[in-house]
């Protein structure tokens, strides 16, 4: 469907998001996760996009009082996750799919179906010939031949219909009716590193609490070591007794299971927290993780140059994103946009995502003076002194000094499209003053006003 | 011994006691220190060792906003990022522009901005900034800097070998420096070009002060000596040179 088609229909607004095959199958392997609370092996079906969690639960339904309980309990706790759930139970992977994706007449409805014991053929009987996971093609061409369902498709001798279609046709066959083994990969469940530590009575002492952080830290640190994982995110709860917990996260350039390092970073966040309260209980959790050999990120997007790229270099950036904060340590990288104040953008250094393709910064088409070096956060509105209406400024004040202009170059109107919230439509000057001081002036078409945008260096 | 004149010729007497001034007040540093260009060959005859020296402060005085004292300081930070490392911009304003700084020449991908909220942030992210050995230039804005904070940045620069690079107002020009090289920054009205005269305030190892004007061409960004035009005058201007009187 269409964007266009979405804003004829949905009149009131949509929001729309581009698609992230890559973030759906992280988000569906981390419900895989989820789901081991009711089965050891759960995992994703095996196709390009998978959509389909599956879950072996043999021998699992005696431990939750029936089949049928245990299907409503997992049917109830994806949905308490806002989840619309359709879940079959059956005796092979490929007749639970198959009802699961045909076997519910309404798709916008949440419902469970258990196929009995030995009923998968009934079961599937009816269902479309799509349901045995075929290629869209030869569900095509056996519609063409008048077979639509699975019940007519199981009435052909199995010989005839190897020599006609090849063995895929009977292989699914027999994985939907159970004659076929069918392997789960299960997702391994993710490990918990967190720590917790009660202080009977709470504690108001910094240095204690920073002991007992060291210590929690310590333990964490030595697990991740031991499966040669480091740690890239943490968070750390304060529980201040009466009042509500304090908490903070800190954030890694590069992976590491270094104790010291982690110390360093959380007493650096510790120093700028107040506690309202004494503390009854520290906790802390490592909340993202990788390999320790791997890199999170290259700083330098060059091939062979991994010189900058480098523990200093990693450890300036935690030290200056753990002081100053996530959001004031960034990369920047140009984009192309007309508008000065989007013609670029900032990454936080800590959990930038990485890149998927080669960025390739637009073209520069501006000589090293055009642009000023530092762009106001505001525009600030001027008071100018014109020769004729609408004319150019041939003095102007800025920061209570005035400024005679003695040369101008421009202008280079800036305008942005109707679709952007907040459009500018701006004559941009660069303005050389009778003292040699040069800033970058607009005026904006709207209002005719003057505004002073950037100085130059 | 060697302080008795009958060991030096008296036409050398000059000459070597500003070699052996030099020697002490680079004592605690080698002689040979990497040199990076400002980016204008006129301007690297005035410094002695024809450069800026890595692992130094360099102050730059900027005569008010739009001055050019910061274009310049940036011209000299690309120079030091040239055979590798990374510049650290600390921009306490948040007004730094990154595309008029991609526009100079800057390498983006080796450049990281911070913005400290308060002087003491400011202060304190130099010190880190110039301590990474990996970092080749730090830029930043800082307006007032304490004596007992600055002798700090300073050993911070020479332990990271970095080039630091200061833009200050003209108003903290008579606070105490540890900066090893003091420029000033005057811009000009001109015809052609933005003219600029930069005067060299203050140098370790040069004596008096020198001055020189510059041209920055309004289409590539060019920096070379700005020329009058007029040949007497040229003449009349002195040459700058190593063994200053």
């Amino acid at each position: 469907m269409s964007v266009a088609e979405v804003n004829a229909l949905v009149r009131g607004g949509f929001h729309l998001e581009p698609h992230d095959p890559l973030a759906d199958r992280q988000a569906l392997e981390k419900l895989a996760g989820w789901c081991h609370r009711y089965s050891p092996c759960a995992g994703c079906e095996g196709a390009d996009r998978p959509e389909t969690l599956l879950l072996d639960v043999t021998g699992v339904a005696p431990l939750f009082g029936s089949e049928r309980a245990l299907v409503d309990q997992i049917a109830k706790g994806l949905q308490r996750l806002g989840l619309l759930v359709q879940l079959a139970l059956a005796d092979s992977i490929g007749a639970a799919w198959a009802v699961s994706h045909y076997g519910f007449p309404n798709l916008l409805v949440a419902e469970t179906n258990i196929v009995d014991c030995g009923g998968s053929r009934e079961a599937l009987r009816l269902l479309p010939l799509a349901a045995l996971r075929l290629p869209v093609a030869m569900v095509e061409t056996l519609g063409r031949l008048g077979l639509r369902q699975i019940g007519e498709m199981l009435l052909i001798p199995r010989v005839e219909l190897q020599v006609r279609f090849g063995t895929l046709l009977l292989e699914q066959i027999d994985q939907a009716l159970g004659a076929t083994t069918e392997v789960i990969r299960p997702v391994q469940p993710s490990p918990n590193f967190t720590a917790k530590w009660l202080l009977e009575p709470p504690v108001e002492r910094r240095d204690a609490i920073g002991t007992v952080i060291g210590r929690l830290i310590g333990q964490l640190t030595q697990r991740l070591a031991d499966r040669g994982e480091g740690a890239l995110q943490l968070q750390c709860q304060l529980d201040c007794r009466p009042a509500a917990t304090t908490s903070f996260e800190v954030g890694l350039f590069r992976p590491t299971a270094d104790p010291q390092r982690l110390l360093e970073l959380v007493n650096m966040q510790m120093e700028r927290i107040r506690l309202p309260d004494p503390v009854g209980a520290v906790l802390i959790q490592v909340t993202r993780y990788a390999r320790l050999e791997c890199r999170q990120q290259e700083f330098f997007d060059r091939e062979g140059s991994h010189e900058n790229d480098s523990p200093e270099v990693a450890a300036l950036v935690e030290r200056l994103t753990g002081r100053l904060g996530r959001t004031r340590v960034v990369h920047c990288q140009l984009q192309s946009d007309a508008q000065p104040e989007v013609a670029y953008r900032e990454q936080s250094l800590i959990n930038r995502p990485p890149r998927r393709k080669r960025f390739r910064p637009p073209s520069g088409a501006f000589a090293p003076l055009d642009r000023p070096l530092h762009l106001l956060n505001e525009p600030i509105k001027i008071l100018v002194i014109v020769v004729v209406p609408e004319g150019l400024p041939i003095r102007f004040r800025y920061r209570g000094r005035d400024y005679e202009v003695a040369r101008r170059w421009g202008p280079e109107r800036i305008e942005t499209g109707w679709w952007r919230r907040r459009g500018v439509r701006r004559d941009y000057y660069r303005v050389e003053t009778k003292t040699g001081h040069r800033f970058w002036l607009f005026r904006q078409l709207q209002t005719g006003n003057w505004f002073l945008h950037g100085v130059l260096g | 011994m060697p302080s008795d004149p009958k060991y030096f010729p008296a036409g050398n007497r000059i000459g070597e006691l500003s070699r052996r001034l030099r020697q002490l007040e680079r004592s605690h540093r080698p002689l040979s220190r990497a040199k990076v260009t400002t980016g204008c060959r006129a301007l690297d005859r005035l410094l002695p060792g024809r450069g800026l020296v890595r692992g130094s402060l360099v102050e730059w005085f900027g005569d008010g906003p739009g001055s050019g004292a910061g274009t310049l300081a940036l011209v000299a930070a690309r120079e030091a990022c040239r055979s590798g490392g990374l510049l650290v911009v600390v921009d306490r304003d948040g007004t730094f522009y990154p595309p008029a700084a991609a526009a100079w020449g800057m390498d983006l991908q080796n450049t990281m901005v911070a913005r400290p909220e308060n002087d003491k942030d400011e202060c304190w992210s130099l010190d880190q900034a110039l301590r990474c050995r990996h970092v080749a230039a730090v830029v930043a804005w800082p307006s007032r800097l304490d004596a007992h904070t600055f002798r700090r940045l300073q050993l911070a620069a020479e332990d990271g070998s970095c080039l630091g690079l200061f833009v200050r107002p003209q108003a903290v020009r008579g606070d105490p420096s540890w900066a090893d090289l003091q420029l000033s920054v005057s811009p000009q009205a001109s015809q052609a070009g933005w003219r600029l005269v930069v005067q060299l305030l203050r140098c370790r190892g040069r004596f008096g002060k020198s001055e020189i004007e510059l041209e920055i061409n309004d289409r590539t960004g060019e920096i070379h000596e700005a020329h009058s035009g007029n040949p007497a005058s040229q003449l009349a201007r002195p040459e700058a040179s190593e063994h200053s009187a």
